[in-house]
């Protein structure tokens, strides 16, 4: 075995202080690296608790304002029921005509078109997220004052309602009364196309 | 001063001299290493636990976001249904104010035999919502059938519907006839509306549409 030397050693601490060198480099590097990633981590989740924080206090102001407006629900399930309720659209009809003066001769449900001929009464409006029953109305012998009023009283009904056809006979003698009023009035519901 | 020294001695000499400085070296890099390697790994440790405090966090929040779901889920059914109920509105056609503005047009003289009209006649069913001319597009009119006294009455008539432009865009004449039919032979008899208004118009009149995106979109501005 040959002697180790001070010139032998020189040469082995020169590869020593070489291979220490690079390694610290590949530390340093390797560090630094992870460093980054772990920093862009940080970063991304700081940023996603932002964003997440920000929607949680629009989700607080939405809860506070539903829950200041509970009964905006209640308004809209009076103006556009989810059931079409034929006795409740009946009895409204018949109590408008009541207090109007306007006696109803015959009113009618049309059957609809969008879910098989006769099995319900609803049929697409045109308008989307809203169906319609369509009642014909036939009334005789109305004053126009009075049919008027009747009108009105349709027309602001919180439950949305729209006369969409209209057939008026006056009288051949007195033009305030009305022979016979043939009408068209839309009741809408919520849902269909 | 002679340097008696073998050449191998003074040789190793100088080595030894030169390995002292490099032995300094190798010990200032291997602390400089292992400085890198506790501050990286305290610096890592550090980051892990503000990692794993985020997540926690994230999750937290996620869990929270998730119950408020079912809220957006209501806010957007309301806000669909408020839009709905608002596009009904503004395609409402209110006939309780058009019957009393049509009678209002109708001159000293006129009356109305007949009225047959729907809401087809007035809200618009194309997209653009252009007001057409009568003639152009060929619209379907609204017809108004009157009893009137005189032929003079019936373009009285014809010039009110005309000149009422908020409700009407255009008017036509089609017919008009001297009825026969109303003349009773009994003096007691009531006078009709035939006796008293001896002749019948026909008018073509062209309701101004009314676009309810377009009036929508306004109101949205």
């Amino acid at each position: 075995m040959k002697k180790l030397d001070a010139k032998l050693f020189f040469w082995v601490l020169i590869a020593i202080n070489v291979l220490l060198i690079g390694a610290t480099l590949v530390v340093f590097t390797q560090a630094s690296s992870a460093g980054e990633k772990k920093s862009q981590k940080i970063a991304e989740f700081k940023a996603n608790d932002q964003a997440n924080d920000q929607l949680i206090s629009y989700y607080k102001v939405l809860q506070s304002t539903l829950n200041a407006n509970k009964d905006i629900e209640t308004v809209i399930n009076k103006v556009l029921p989810a059931d079409k309720d034929q006795s409740a659209a009946l009895a409204e009809l018949d109590k408008f005509s009541k207090s109007n003066s306007v006696p109803i001769q015959l009113i009618s449900f049309s059957p609809g078109t969008n879910k098989g001929t006769g099995k319900t009464l609803t049929s697409p409006s045109g308008v989307k997220g809203v169906s319609v029953i369509s009642v014909a109305l036939s009334c005789s012998n109305v004053t126009y004052d009075n049919f008027i009023n009747f009108l009105k009283t349709i027309e602001n009904t919180q439950r949305r309602m729209q006369v969409t056809s209209l057939n008026i006979t006056p009288n051949d003698t007195n033009p305030d009364l009305l022979n016979r009023v043939d009408m068209t009035v839309d009741i809408y519901l919520k849902g269909g196309s | 001063m002679i340097n008696l020294i073998p050449d191998e001695i003074r040789i190793n000499n100088r080595y030894a001299l030169r390995n002292v400085k490099l032995l300094r070296y190798t010990l200032v890099a291997i602390v400089t290493m292992a400085a890198i390697a506790v501050i990286t790994g305290l610096s890592i440790l550090s980051m892990n636990r503000t990692e794993n405090n985020l997540q926690a966090q994230s999750d937290q929040q996620s869990q929270k976001l998730a119950t408020y779901k079912p809220l957006e889920a209501k806010s957007k059914e309301i806000s669909d249904q408020l839009t709905t109920i608002n596009t009904l509105l503004t395609k409402q056609v209110k006939f309780s104010e058009l019957l009393p503005t049509i009678a209002k047009i109708m001159p000293p003289g006129a009356v109305l035999k007949e009225l047959d009209f729907s809401t087809s006649d007035i809200l618009s069913t194309t997209t653009s919502g252009t007001s057409t001319s009568s003639s152009a597009t060929g619209p379907k009119p609204f017809v108004i059938h009157a009893s009137v006294k005189d032929r003079a009455v019936a373009s009285t008539l014809l010039e009110n519907i005309k000149a009422n432009n908020n409700l009407f865009t255009d008017a036509d004449i089609v017919s008009v006839n001297q009825s026969t039919t109303g003349t009773s032979a009994d003096a007691n008899a009531q006078p009709t509306v035939s006796s008293r208004y001896p002749f019948d118009v026909t008018i073509n009149a062209y309701l101004k549409k009314i676009d309810p995106q377009k009036t929508t979109a306004g109101t949205k501005k």
